[in-house]
């Protein structure tokens, strides 16, 4: 290989110059000595100044290796996931890796260097796995040509390790960072060829702890909430209690009495919105802010005022009429979304149908850390803070909004106190910068309390499914016909799909594996003023719990094993990891097994982002419940036999596993989101109920990978099929089917 | 304004005596450790210690505690020493780690009670919330810092 020596002045960015926020911060207290990434991870470590190799990676003389990771870091791991696939191809020393996140403004001024930046649909490994082993890659090479430069020998002869390089035959050795800076000016010919999965020594091998764990045992890392800056101002926000409703009246004068108050601002006032999609969560809501020198004094002054609201028509719906149009929408047909065979005809000539319909209620994120977004603006630069899953979307906004343009905007991304779906829009980051601007361009950090968090969320959306099969002498389904009606799936989304077939909203359904001769699905939307969006396993997380129900009851209806009878309902399917995986965790779960009255064992397959033969990540899970005769209901045990394919990090990959079950146990049995008189009721952790540590079952995942080419997501096929292996054992354990959700709205008890 | 003695040292600081111990903390005294998740005493994430006991400091007004002993995320350990900190790392237990800093004050004013805590007493005492769901690793780290605790 020849190489190149070239200048590119770029290429000796100095890593501890002032990327994203820009302001000098004081660096929290306590910040733990172990910590391999900065307290506010927008900021490189100070002991990181070296050679830029590429965007990804900066080499220091003494051999830390400053990656940079351009997903958000809500919980996931992604601080220690990425770098380690930037590090099995650069051959470094992982104890002399740092983290921090990269910076959306360098990827606005630099043509979009950071791809994508927006964190959701368990993507992170799937779609940026092969630019970062590019990166990783690229740079051994360039290290490797800086050496063989040195020392005068072919590069072929130069062996990459562990941070060091060594040419065998004369026994010479440099170290990375002996090399780094001449590495950097080197242009290879070709991109290296990427390593394939059989050849990793590092993903899916090592068991590596997450390099922010030191920052979240002394209370150092920084969320949204935390930012803190000089003449900080704080502001505390009322929003329409009615979605879309408007602002009548305020009494801003016995606001501004109160102490600490410095100013009342108005939002949703007729053109200050500057989106562009006219959509809800995209646009300035309806909403009274009250900014103070702190929280406190903003928030009870906010309490104090008399807000007077416009709300139309819209004050006079619920929940209960939007699931009644849905119901009643489930006798028509709708716009057809998969048609295998005539199910219709084969329904008509059967003797008997069973026919069941299934509910899912809206459902709130309910992210640990309430809402927020920090903004600074100025005439020439925007800077914002933000807990967000999305920078670029960030910046997208915050540039709309205060009328620069995207290169002038800078955006410091904080650790996330959860995300699940709900951090990706933007309402925060509009609001905040509309609020700054105000203020005269004073820095403002607005804070949703947890009731305006619980009541102006994007919902899970509702959903409501017909069900009707026919079956054969044999016990087998012959014909499977679906009508479903819902709400649309996305925000961005108002007007009715495309057809009238919201395919997204059918995952599932229409990539069923199941093998059925006669297999159709309709779909109707229904509109509603309830906005929706992203969450945790967008329709995979309610269609899970439809189909596997209703296989389950025909099971019975058979007279068949549930497990036997999915796996005939699979015989032909071109994945076999969908059988395999549920054998697997039969075997381990004891499935089968005899249980006394009041417990039992429910069995459900499901699949991420959708079931496609050989791709994604498939599960099969096993729930263990006990339900009492007063009908309270406890998930013992969840056994979870999964395949992703390839697994980069097994520590975070458990926990994912683990942290969805909990948040799958505590929606099924607990939470929906009510509507009434057009705004949410339920506010806070006392009427929306969360899994707490004494209901946590005991979670065990089973690995049962096919390798290859195929790389699945963890952070969302968690909630699948967990729902309706939860059913099924309630139904084993009591004969009770349970066909809507939460189960809190069930009477269980049983003698 | 009133005084306050956070972490061992004492703070004049100007709030009036009905504001929560949380936003006193956050706002007025720039620690911010300790974290709002509901206001209510629903959840657990404003958990300090006052006079080494547990309290939820969102409901706590911060007049309340004039000259009781705050403990604080921050003043737990000055290194994370802390033998709930060790096993917090030692099993990786924070996801989006938001609940974890009123987790792990519950969790030693737990221990300093109860040395040896059993399943029943974590189910009725550690009652926080954790929207991650990183509860089955909070129990296997209570049990390992009682099993490194020197008592
Ligand atoms: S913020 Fe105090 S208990 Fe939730
Ligand atoms: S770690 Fe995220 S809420 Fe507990």
């Amino acid at each position: 290989m020849t190489q190149h020596m070239e200048m590119n002045r770029r290429q000796f960015v100095v890593a501890t110059a002032a990327v994203g926020g820009g302001l000098a911060l004081g660096v929290g207290e306590g910040v733990a000595a172990t910590a391999n990434m900065m307290a506010e991870p927008w900021k490189a470590p100070p002991v990181v100044s070296g050679a830029e190799i590429n965007a990804w990676i900066v080499i220091a003389p003494d051999d830390t290796i400053l990656i940079r990771v351009g997903q958000a870091e809500m919980g996931q791991g992604v601080f220690t996931s990425m770098p380690m696939i930037v590090c099995e191809e650069l051959e470094c020393d992982w104890n002399k890796v740092k983290a921090e996140y990269a910076d959306a403004n360098r990827d606005a001024k630099e043509n979009n260097v950071y791809k994508r930046m927006g964190t959701g649909g368990s993507n992170s490994v799937r779609s940026s796995r092969e630019y970062l082993q590019q990166a990783g890659a690229s740079a051994r090479e360039r290290l490797k040509a800086a050496a063989a430069a040195q020392w005068n020998v072919p590069v072929a002869e130069i062996e990459a390790k562990d941070s060091k390089l060594t040419h065998k035959a004369s026994g010479r050795t440099l170290r990375y960072g002996e090399v780094a800076a001449r590495a950097a000016l080197v242009k290879l010919e070709k991109e290296p060829a990427l390593k394939t999965p059989d050849q990793y020594t590092f993903m899916g091998k090592a068991t590596v702890k997450r390099v922010d764990t030191p920052l979240k045992v002394d209370g150092s890392a920084v969320f949204g909430m935390d930012v803190k800056l000089p003449g900080l101002l704080y502001g505390a926000i009322k929003m329409a209690p009615v979605f879309g409703a408007k602002l009548k009246s305020f009494d801003a004068a016995g606001a501004k009495a109160r102490p600490g108050v410095v100013d009342v601002v108005e939002l949703g006032k007729e053109g200050q919105s500057k989106h562009t999609v006219p959509t809800y969560a995209s646009h300035l809501e309806a909403a009274v802010v009250v900014v103070a020198n702190s929280y406190w004094q903003a928030k009870t002054a906010l309490d104090a005022m008399n807000i007077e609201w416009d709300e139309g028509n819209l004050g006079k719906t619920s929940t209960d009429e939007y699931m009644k149009q849905a119901i009643a929408a489930l006798n028509k047909e709708g716009g057809v979304g998969r048609k295998d065979g005539d199910a219709p005809a084969a329904l008509k000539s059967a003797s008997k149908v069973h026919d069941f319909t299934y509910e899912t209620p809206w459902l709130e994120h309910a992210t640990m850390e309430p809402f927020n977004a920090t903004a600074q603006v100025r005439a020439d630069r925007v800077d914002v803070w933000v807990p967000t899953q999305n920078p670029q979307n960030a910046r997208l906004v915050a540039s709309q909004q205060a009328g620069v343009k995207e290169d002038q905007v800078y955006v410091s991304q904080t650790f996330l106190g959860g995300g699940f779906g709900r951090r990706t829009v933007g309402d925060d980051v509009r609001q905040a910068v509309e609020v700054s601007k105000a203020m005269g361009g004073k820095p403002v950090k607005v804070v949703w309390s947890r009731e305006e968090t619980t009541r102006h969320g994007t919902y899970r959306n509702f959903a409501a499914a017909r069900f009707q099969a026919a079956l054969g002498a044999d016990g087998m389904p012959t014909a499977m016909y679906i009508r479903y009606a819902g709400h649309s799936t996305p925000i961005q989304r108002q007007n009715p799909p495309k057809d009238n077939v919201d395919i997204g909203q059918l995952r599932l359904l229409v990539d069923s594996p199941y093998q059925i001769p006669n297999f159709q699905i309709e779909f109707t939307p229904i509109q509603t003023h309830i906005p929706s969006g992203a969450y945790r396993g967008p329709a995979a997380n309610q269609n899970a719990f439809k189909i596997e129900s209703f296989v389950d009851e025909l099971a019975v209806a058979a007279g068949k094993n549930p497990l036997e009878y999915r796996l005939k309902m699979l015989q032909g399917y071109k994945d076999p990891s969908a059988a395999r995986l549920l054998t697997e965790v039969a075997a381990k779960s004891g499935f089968g097994k005899k249980l006394p009255k009041g417990q039992g064992q429910g069995i459900a397959i499901g699949a991420w982002p959708n079931f496609t033969p050989n791709d994604g990540t498939f599960v099969a899970t096993v729930a263990t419940v006990d339900v009492s005769q007063g009908g309270e209901v406890k998930v013992e045990a969840v056994d979870i036999a999964y395949d992703m394919g390839n697994v980069v990090n097994f520590a975070d990959t458990t926990a994912q596993w683990e942290g969805a079950t909990a948040m799958g146990v505590g929606s099924t049995l607990y939470e929906e989101i009510t509507v009434r008189n057009g705004r949410v009721v339920e506010g806070n952790f006392d009427d929306y109920r969360i899994l707490r540590i004494d209901e946590m079952p005991k979670v065990t995942a089973y690995p049962v990978l096919s390798g290859g080419n195929r790389w699945g997501g963890v952070g969302e096929p968690g909630l699948v099929a967990l729902v309706p292996a939860i059913t099924n054992a309630i139904y084993a354990a009591t004969g009770k089917r349970i066909r809507s959700l939460p189960l809190k709205n069930h009477d269980l008890t049983w003698s | 304004m009133i005084t306050l003695n956070v972490n061992g040292k004492n703070y004049n600081v100007d709030v009036t005596p009905d504001t929560p111990l949380l936003w006193t903390l956050r706002d007025n005294m720039g620690m911010t450790g300790t974290k709002y998740g509901c206001g209510i005493s629903e959840c657990g994430a404003c958990t300090v210690h006052v006079n080494g006991q547990a309290k939820r400091s969102c409901v706590t007004p911060a007049g309340s505690v004039v000259g009781a002993q705050i403990t604080t995320i921050e003043g737990l350990s000055a290194d994370s020493s802390h033998p709930v900190q060790k096993a917090w790392i030692e099993l990786d237990v924070p996801q989006c780690g938001y609940c974890q800093s009123g987790m792990i004050m519950a969790t030693a004013a737990l221990l300093a009670r109860k040395p040896k805590p059993t399943d029943a007493d974590i189910d009725k005492t550690i009652t926080n919330i954790c929207r991650c769901g990183t509860y089955q690793r909070i129990r296997a780290a209570i049990h390992l810092a009682a099993k490194n605790t020197k008592s």
